[in-house]
């Protein structure tokens, strides 16, 4: 009997510790969001296809552009653990607020089950969007160095969509800078023609293009100027 | 039965007392963020490397929203929040403290919340673009291993 007791004992405890676990399709999406998009919503679908119930502790989404929702499950209190029994279903969606984002950059949702250490979070699903340029900087940076005979340097500023966007306005953050914009077709591709006054003192500005553009993602195109002393390898 | 339920009662209450006993010694739980430098991308450092071989002279930035600025940060961080990186970045005093921290030496190090976040990879990208600093680091671990650090590091509260 004493040992019954004991082996059972046992048993309950190694029931208690054992872990089931959510089962997921894919824990990494990529996602190309329309130039227009305000935001976009990814699932990530699971299933718990263990014999063990898995309670999700918790979720998050450590980015406030971001906001994470779990559907299904049973709630055990109110925004409190959820509980997936054997073979139930759920889905965790990821609501990404885009604003002026431009180009490629990786969302995180992060989920602790029942056991996760605060530090390891035994569930992470990725997100990674990209946002077109429709209209761009090549290079979208000069550099002088400090001493540098005053030659000119270009940027291209090409757009890529069929729909043009004009360059309306520009304007550099210092007068230390001359330059001319140039039009080589209007609306698709634009050349900016760039030379320091003076390469005799550090220097740090930004040259910006206003465009015709109603999105306000490409509202603005920047490109940088730097003057430094030369590197010493 | 009765024995049973009293027997496993004094092993709980003899495992806590134990606990309690390891805590006393030991001290609490190592709640640090794990990070291992030469297990790292290169353009990730661990703050231990910050601190210890940079000897801590970084200019940091800040990625994390005006929010969680406005509740901590770390002495001496400009705050280029992700959404909205492309006009903080521009304003004229943050170009000049970034072109001149590079200047002067100093590694330039992001962060956001934790790892997970994304937002120091982004804004950290964003620099390297303007070329005005050539050693942009992403801080691994970010607020989160600021705040689990054992060592001394100055915030502003």
């Amino acid at each position: 009997m004493k040992s019954l007791i004991t082996l059972t004992s046992l048993l309950l405890v190694q029931l208690s510790m054992a872990a089931g676990e959510l089962s997921f399709k894919t824990k990494d999406k990529a996602v190309a969001a329309a130039p227009d998009a305000k935001k976009i919503e990814v699932l990530f679908p699971f299933k718990n296809e263990s014999t063990e119930e898995v309670v999700v502790m918790r979720y998050d989404a450590p980015c406030t552009c971001m906001l994470a929702q779990l559907k299904g499950g049973t709630a055990i209190s109110k925004d409190g653990p959820v509980r997936f029994a054997p073979g139930q279903e759920g889905v965790f969606k990821g609501v990404f607020e885009l604003g002026n984002f431009k180009g490629t950059v990786d969302k995180k949702i992060v989920v602790w089950a029942k056991g996760d250490s605060e530090e390891n979070p035994s569930i992470m699903l990725t997100t990674k969007v990209t946002i077109p340029y429709l209209i761009a900087a090549f290079p979208q940076s000069l550099l002088w160095n400090v001493g540098e005979e005053l030659k000119p340097k270009i940027i291209t500023i090409k757009v890529d969509n069929p729909e043009p966007i004009k360059v309306i306005k520009h304007s550099c953050s210092s007068p230390q800078i001359d330059y001319t914009l140039e039009t080589v077709k209007e609306g698709f591709e634009y050349k900016l023609t760039i030379t320091p006054k003076s390469t005799e003192k550090v220097l740090f500005a930004a040259l910006r293009l206003t465009t015709d553009s109603e999105n306000p993602r490409y509202k603005t195109v920047q490109t940088f100027i730097t003057i430094k002393p030369e590197k010493k390898k | 039965m009765a024995r049973w339920i009293y027997q496993t009662l004094a092993l709980l209450v003899f495992s806590a007392g134990i606990a309690f006993a390891m805590f006393l010694v030991v001290g609490p739980p190592d709640r640090s963020v794990p990070c291992v430098q030469a297990e790292l991308k290169e353009s990730h450092v661990c703050l231990s490397t910050v601190l210890g071989e940079w000897g801590g002279n970084v200019f940091w930035v800040d990625a994390r929203s005006e929010t969680e600025f406005r509740k901590g940060h770390l002495v001496g961080a400009i705050l280029i929040p992700e959404t909205d990186a492309d006009n903080q970045i521009a304003v004229p005093e943050h170009m000049e403290q970034i072109g001149m921290s590079g200047v002067n030496g100093q590694k330039l190090v992001v962060y956001c919340a934790t790892d997970a976040c994304g937002s120091s990879e982004l804004v950290a990208k964003k620099i390297r673009d303007t070329g005005f600093h050539s050693e942009v680091y992403v801080l691994q671990g970010g607020w989160k291993a600021v705040l689990a650090s054992e060592q001394k590091i100055e915030l502003v509260k």
